[in-house]
């Protein structure tokens, strides 16, 4: 229900702006960035019904900082940052604590024949902490550069890596062989 | 398993997004109103207003007074400085060497504040105590003098119940369940009682005085809401949405920074850190209650405090904070502030692992007195692991002599880009494509668009060869080169790599690496063989390869 009520909001606000043609550099701004921000949103949700509702309040939300964005930000890690941080926002209840312990629930259902190796793959990283998952999507399924990783998450390229590292090691992959060569 | 290796997993794993419609930036749906008759708008602001009073009712009935500092459940009240006490925890160890399984164990016991000694208690268990939907969380009772297989949050306010969540069918997981119920379990009695039933997934949230808080997700996804059971008669009543603690709110999460879970103090209460692990950042610890966010700590990772909170739970004395790494334990207090007590007699950490790591959790009410119990034990070390058989050693001399039959293009000419084939692949690894672009017997696999940057390809072999291959490759239609990089592979002169190992039949061979083209254009692979010499074409695209 909150998430509909601001996306209501969301689009009412947007669409005064409309009217007063103010919003079209948010506008540009932004919906090239929505594959990746839906990307991104699925890879930490796992959901698509989640993923929109949480692209969408992110976009109000970013669309509220807009003012605030300095000239010269990198916009990509600017919005990715919103939604990242509305998605972990999502899973900062007990529902994400479950994922501890119990099979990843109210997921979608796993693409067509997975393997058992996919398989366990998908839920070791939905049972990932938000901070550790946000890395390995970010890196993994985004294809991003430590350095834009970093961006993402406020902290330095190094430190980025060093994130992997530990969620790589927490999904038991071999992490230094992988990074070796990063 | 190198990146690329690991990105086509995690990419198999998770799959793509589905498609799903951008934010709405214009109207869409505002005209629908319009619509409705005169006598549906009427009823709607008479609802609209009717609901407003409630909220603002139930708001100023519910408004918050500030931090609370409750007495333990079912606990003995204790002013803030009773000591002796002894703290239950439940002390985590876990350790893990690449390639090998982690280890871990949890011992419950209790630590003697102020001294810090660690006990393990060996009496504890929880055999023959219902266990709900969420498995591995144990609380000490003081009331019922024993431990329950019920995280904090799940105990009654008198600690002599826990409420879980049973999914059913039986065995069912939060991936399959069909519906919910949730039950209360008086530990005195030993007796069992469902107090509420769902076609949704529930989570305890709370237990306090006002009744059972509960998360509720329908079981295919969408809204999450909240509801208070009464435990007494099973009615129930919605919830605002602030009454979920772990909700941080908005204003509290500035853009940019991250946030963690340490979690529910068992009191309605949620405590996160703002702020990221890495060393020289700033970062808060905060709390939050009925929306309110009270800011316990204020500081940086690596400063000589060194607060880094793992596990809480909220007595008369105060809110107890376990550490990662096992030691101080904190208490905080709005009368005295933040606290530390170091813990003494902490497990040692295994030996022979490259991660290990330890934390307290408090796991309820400090009990007045001193426990005597036994020393904890630690992990036992790593064990050896198996060394990797060596890859054949293979000469290379044979296929590096074959001439390289890729022609350069005339200048405009299209490139010749290699069709896409459907291919059955089987593998007794990872899942492989069925589609590659190639002749054959060895195929280039993986995206169907190249772009210049770095992107993972796997090049599939068919189990009718099972020799090495030595895969070159040149742009076709200018200068620049595309390296292949990857595990597994012998890197051989003038960007050439060599496949000692492709197919084991009946299943395909699967090499999974890195190709890097320099610049947009037209490429040539030449695969060779022992048996065969073959080509695939491929166009790039200029970079940076895109998300997705």
């Amino acid at each position: 229900m909150r998430g509909r009520r601001i996306k209501r909001y969301g689009v009412m606000a947007l669409d005064a702006l409309a009217d007063a043609n103010q919003d079209r550099p948010f506008a540009d701004l932004v919906t090239p960035l929505f594959p990746a921000a839906q990307r991104l949103a699925y890879g930490m949700l796992q959901n698509a019904h989640d993923s929109e509702d949480a692209v969408q309040e992110a976009t109000f939300k970013a669309w509220r900082a807009f003012p605030r964005l300095r000239e010269g930000s990198n916009h990509r890690a600017w919005f990715l940052t919103i939604v990242a941080n509305e998605c972990k926002q999502r899973r900062r209840n007990r529902w994400w604590s479950i994922l501890k312990l119990a099979a990843p629930e109210h997921q979608d259902p796993a693409p067509q024949g997975l393997d058992g190796t996919s398989m366990d793959l998908r839920r070791a990283v939905a049972r990932l902490p938000a901070d550790m998952k946000l890395a390995i999507v970010l890196r993994y399924y985004l294809d991003l550069e430590f350095e834009d990783v970093g961006r993402v998450l406020g902290v330095s390229d190094k430190a980025a890596k060093a994130r992997v590292h530990r969620a790589l090691i927490r999904l038991r992959v071999d992490a230094g062989e992988m990074l070796n060569d990063a | 398993m190198r990146e690329n290796e690991f990105r086509d997993r995690l990419r198999d794993a998770l799959g793509d997004p589905p498609p799903i419609p951008a934010p709405q930036l214009t109207p869409s749906d505002a005209g629908d109103s319009r619509g409705y008759p005169r006598g549906m708008a009427l009823v709607a602001v008479g609802l609209a207003v009717v609901l407003v009073v409630a909220l603002v009712v139930s708001r100023v009935a519910l408004r918050p007074t500030g931090m609370s500092q409750p007495g333990a459940k079912g606990g003995v009240a204790m002013p803030a400085d009773a000591f002796p006490c002894s703290l239950p925890v439940e002390a985590m160890s876990f350790a893990q060497n690449s390639a090998q399984d982690a280890v871990d164990s949890v011992s419950l016991g209790f630590v003697n504040i102020p001294g810090g000694s660690f006990q393990v208690d060996p009496a504890a268990t929880v055999v023959g105590l219902p266990v709900g939907a969420i498995t591995g969380q144990n609380f000490y009772s003081a009331a019922l003098k024993r431990w329950v297989p019920a995280p904090i949050e799940a105990m009654s306010p008198d600690g002599l119940s826990y409420t879980f969540v049973k999914l059913l069918p039986a065995g069912a997981t939060y991936s399959n369940a069909t519906s919910s119920e949730v039950h209360v379990f008086d530990v005195v009695k030993n007796s069992d009682r469902k107090v509420w039933s769902s076609s949704s997934s529930v989570i305890v949230v709370n237990w306090d005085s006002a009744g059972i808080l509960v998360s509720v997700m329908p079981l295919g996804g969408g809204t999450v809401l909240l509801w208070r059971i009464n435990p007494a008669t099973g009615a129930v009543s919605q919830a605002p949405w602030d009454a979920d603690p772990s909700n941080l709110p908005t204003s509290a999460m500035p853009d940019g920074v991250s946030s963690m879970s340490v979690g529910p103090d068992g009191h309605g209460q949620y405590v996160s850190r703002l702020g990221s692990l890495d060393k020289g950042t700033k970062y808060s610890i905060v709390v939050v209650a009925s929306g309110k966010v009270t800011t316990l700590y204020s500081g940086t990772v690596g400063d000589s405090t060194n607060f880094d909170p793992a596990g809480v739970y909220s007595d008369g004395h105060g809110m107890w904070l376990g550490n990662v790494g096992g030691s101080p334990l904190w208490l905080w207090s709005q009368s005295s502030g933040l606290r530390s007590f170091p813990v003494t007699g902490l497990p040692p950490m295994p030996s022979g692992y490259a991660f290990t790591s330890f934390a307290i959790i408090p796991a309820g009410a400090c009990v007045p007195g001193t426990f005597a119990g036994v020393a904890a034990t630690g992990l036992p070390p790593a064990t050896t692991p198996t060394p990797s058989p060596s890859p054949p050693l293979v000469d290379w001399a044979p296929l590096t002599a074959k001439p390289l039959n890729l022609q350069q293009l005339s200048p405009g000419a299209r490139c010749p880009v290699s069709p896409q084939v459907n291919l059955v692949v089987a593998t007794n690894g990872p899942k492989a494509p069925n589609s590659g672009f190639g002749q054959g017997p060895v195929y280039v696999s993986g995206p169907s668009m190249w772009y210049a940057g770095t992107q993972g390809v796997i090049f599939l072999t068919d189990p009718k060869y099972t020799g090495p291959v030595l895969i070159r490759s040149m742009r076709l239609d200018g200068t620049g080169s595309l390296s292949l990089s990857g595990q597994g592979a012998t890197s051989l002169a003038g960007g050439a790599i060599g496949l000692a190992q492709t197919s084991s039949p009946p299943y395909w061979g699967m090499w999974l690496g890195g190709l890097t083209p320099s610049a947009a254009g037209c490429y040539g692979i030449q695969f060779d063989g022992s048996s065969f010499t073959s080509s695939a074409v491929i166009a790039v695209s200029p970079g940076p390869v895109p998300p997705g």
